[in-house]
């Protein structure tokens, strides 16, 4: 061992000067002992964090932003188009930052997915002066995509028994757009919901009559029952 | 008894998911000096055993709609080799979904453990038995000798009772809300970590220099640690706040005989507030005074009936756990670290089996730091000895300095270990070989 003389104690042969007040260090005539704590190396990159890939792109998108901004303001003719381009910019990050590299559930990642698509779906509506496709066509066809996408996942995937609960949450909140728009008489073509309808009660059911006892735990877990 | 596949968060680990991150991490780190070079098959081997003794840690951390949960973790766990780093934040995705991580480094075990699974006696007694397990597999001849949770003991849900609820006392009283603290400051490192530096001394000195003083080791440490706290900060230097308190905790299974390996701890602050000057010996006798009247019975009553009703109340619960999460680590950030100006966390003298003594030869503890709290001492006894390990978040060890040179100048022996974790990168050849 080595004995440091100002703060009086003794340290392993490894160190070259005192741990506490980093002065010289003599010998000492005591057995030596090995450190617990692993020798840092020069250029190990991963005691570092960096977030430059984040923050390039947030300049990136800011600018980009800015300046379709800018130029809509200057050659402003009615239409307000830089709104599509952030809507878009949004999305992007979105789908990058919450769907691809985000680690949160599928049930948040389809969520985020279908609120962004509509998003900008509503923003091309009411840019492009308005139109009954939005409401009569693409609502619909998302949420029968998506609900069929969500059966195929929980008839494929051996991880269905963690899916229940999100998906059934998931076919319960589309459930409720057929519900409103059809009761309200909001739409021109009204097939496409209907159909939609039948496809998300049928959901329900299927997962009512394969997955009760799953979900009633589910449900147990999530709300703390 | 059936085991549960899922389990809640006892009331003292449902603030750590929410305020924790890379800045804070609400980790601790138990580590064993094997006598030979840890073999990793073995090791892994193990832990892999323990898992299913232990289902409360074989678990992963999932948000409900009100309240984080736990449930059963069915990915493999792998030990991996120490990096320099310790008591680093543990990312999900690295560690398969696991709350706590086993390690290896030449001859050391190290487990690091997440707050919210376990407190530091739970995690002792898993740290205990995956060493036991280890041994075992080696092929060495050693029994349990009644001093440590076996292996073929089969699980029971006593183990994973949230014991704050299962005392809670609805006559007992609201605590107070006590004053800010002195917080430290210093250097940031230049890389993320934090320094580590573990004096050991002989228990058999330090127990006399505190029996001179009439006082437990745990109340000379506390006051040394406060003392040193003013002598480096506070004496001749302007300071708006120079009120000093160390949180120590308390073992609550002392007074609620439990069986729990879940967080069952509250918390003792000790201090004094140097607006008026006091001697070393007076802040002894003062801290004994203190943890005297923090340690009865009545006292935890209060604390437990104050944090079961928060969780408790009709608000919080039907706040959506998105919001919570916001307005908890606000709340935190404001109030909950600057009650304290450290953390003073004493396991005492480890225990282990007559026949698994001659293969361990020391065992350490320490608490990681965090951009709120800068400072922790973390105390365990091992076959004679104590090791005090302080943990900082900043370059400058002039605490840890004062606090080992007012040892060595009662004539207590120390040697210091240090993870040199200021040592400039470029100039690490010329700190350590």
């Amino acid at each position: 061992m080595k004995y440091c003389k100002r703060c009086k104690i003794k340290t392993n042969e490894a160190q070259n000067h005192c741990p506490l007040c980093y002065n010289e260090l003599e010998a000492c005539d005591e057995l030596d002992f090995d450190s617990l704590y692993p020798k840092r190396v020069e250029n190990d990159k991963s005691q570092m964090t960096d977030y430059f890939l984040t923050r390039l792109f947030s300049v990136i998108s800011i600018s980009i932003v800015c300046i379709c901004a800018f130029i809509n303001f200057v050659t402003y003719s009615g239409s307000l188009w830089s709104l599509l381009v952030l809507s878009c910019i949004i999305y992007l990050w979105i789908l990058i930052d919450h769907t691809i590299i985000g680690k949160s559930s599928t049930f948040e990642k389809i969520l985020y997915q279908l609120i962004g698509i509509i998003a900008i779906l509503s923003c091309t509506d009411l840019i492009s002066g308005g139109g009954y496709w939005l409401l009569d066509i693409v609502v619909p066809s998302l949420s029968l995509a998506v609900a069929f996408a969500l059966i195929m996942i929980s008839l494929c995937s051996k991880k269905r028994q963690n899916y229940v609960l999100s998906f059934f949450l998931f076919y319960v909140i589309l459930l409720l757009v057929p519900i409103i728009t059809l009761s309200c008489h909001l739409l021109h073509y009204e097939l496409l919901m209907q159909i939609n309808l039948l496809c998300l009660i049928l959901a329900i059911l299927g997962t009512f009559i394969f997955a009760f006892k799953t979900l009633k735990t589910e449900i147990s877990k999530k709300f703390h029952l | 008894m059936k085991k549960r596949n899922w389990y809640r968060l006892d009331n003292a680990a449902k603030i750590y998911p929410p305020i924790s991150s890379s800045r804070r991490g609400s980790m601790f780190s138990l580590i064993a000096k094997m006598k030979e070079p840890v073999d990793k098959d073995f090791l892994n081997e193990a832990v892999n055993v323990i898992l299913k003794r232990f289902p409360t840690i074989d678990v992963k951390l999932k948000r409900g709609i009100f309240w984080y949960y736990l449930e059963e973790n069915t990915k493999p766990f792998y030990v991996t080799e120490a990096k320099p780093f310790f008591l680093k934040f543990i990312e999900d995705e690295q560690n398969n979904d696991f709350l706590f991580r086993v390690n290896y480094n030449g001859n050391n075990i190290i487990l690091t453990m997440f707050h919210c699974l376990t407190d530091g006696t739970g995690a002792l007694n898993i740290f205990k038995a995956i060493i036991y397990e280890y041994l075992l597999l080696k092929g060495y001849n050693i029994k349990t000798e009644g001093s440590m949770i076996s292996v073929d003991a089969p699980y029971t849900n006593s183990e994973a009772i949230d014991n704050f609820l299962a005392v809670y006392n609805k006559n007992a009283e609201l605590t107070l809300k006590e004053p800010d603290t002195f917080k430290t400051d210093g250097t940031p490192f230049e890389y993320d970590g934090m320094g580590i530096i573990t004096g050991k001394i002989k228990e058999s000195e330090i127990k006399a220099l505190a029996k001179k003083y009439g006082v437990t080791i745990t109340v000379y440490l506390s006051a040394l640690y406060i003392y040193t706290f003013y002598q480096v900060f506070i004496r001749n230097k302007k300071a708006k706040n120079k009120l000093i308190k160390l949180l120590v905790p308390a073992n609550m299974r002392k007074w609620y005989p439990s069986e729990t390996l879940r967080n069952f701890a509250l918390f003792v602050r000790l201090g004094h507030d140097f607006q008026d000057e006091i001697t070393f010996e007076d802040l002894i006798k003062e801290c004994g005074e203190q943890l005297q009247q923090g340690l009865t019975k009545e006292n935890f009553d209060n604390v437990i009936y104050s944090n079961v009703k928060i969780e408790k109340s009709f608000i919080l619960k039907i706040v959506p756990l998105t919001l919570k999460d916001a307005v908890m680590r606000m709340v935190y950030n404001k109030v909950g670290d600057n009650l304290h100006t450290a953390n003073l966390s004493n396991l005492g003298l480890i225990s282990l089996p007559e026949s698994v003594k001659p293969y361990v030869e020391d065992i350490v503890f320490m608490i990681g730091t965090g951009f709120s709290c800068k400072n922790h001492l973390g105390v365990a006894g091992y076959n004679g000895y104590l090791n005090l390990t302080f943990t900082r978040e900043f370059v400058e060890n002039n605490v840890e300095r004062e606090f080992f040179r007012s040892l060595t100048s009662e004539g207590v022996e120390v040697i210091i270990d240090s993870n040199n974790w200021e040592a400039r990168l470029w100039n690490i050849a010329n700190v350590v070989k």
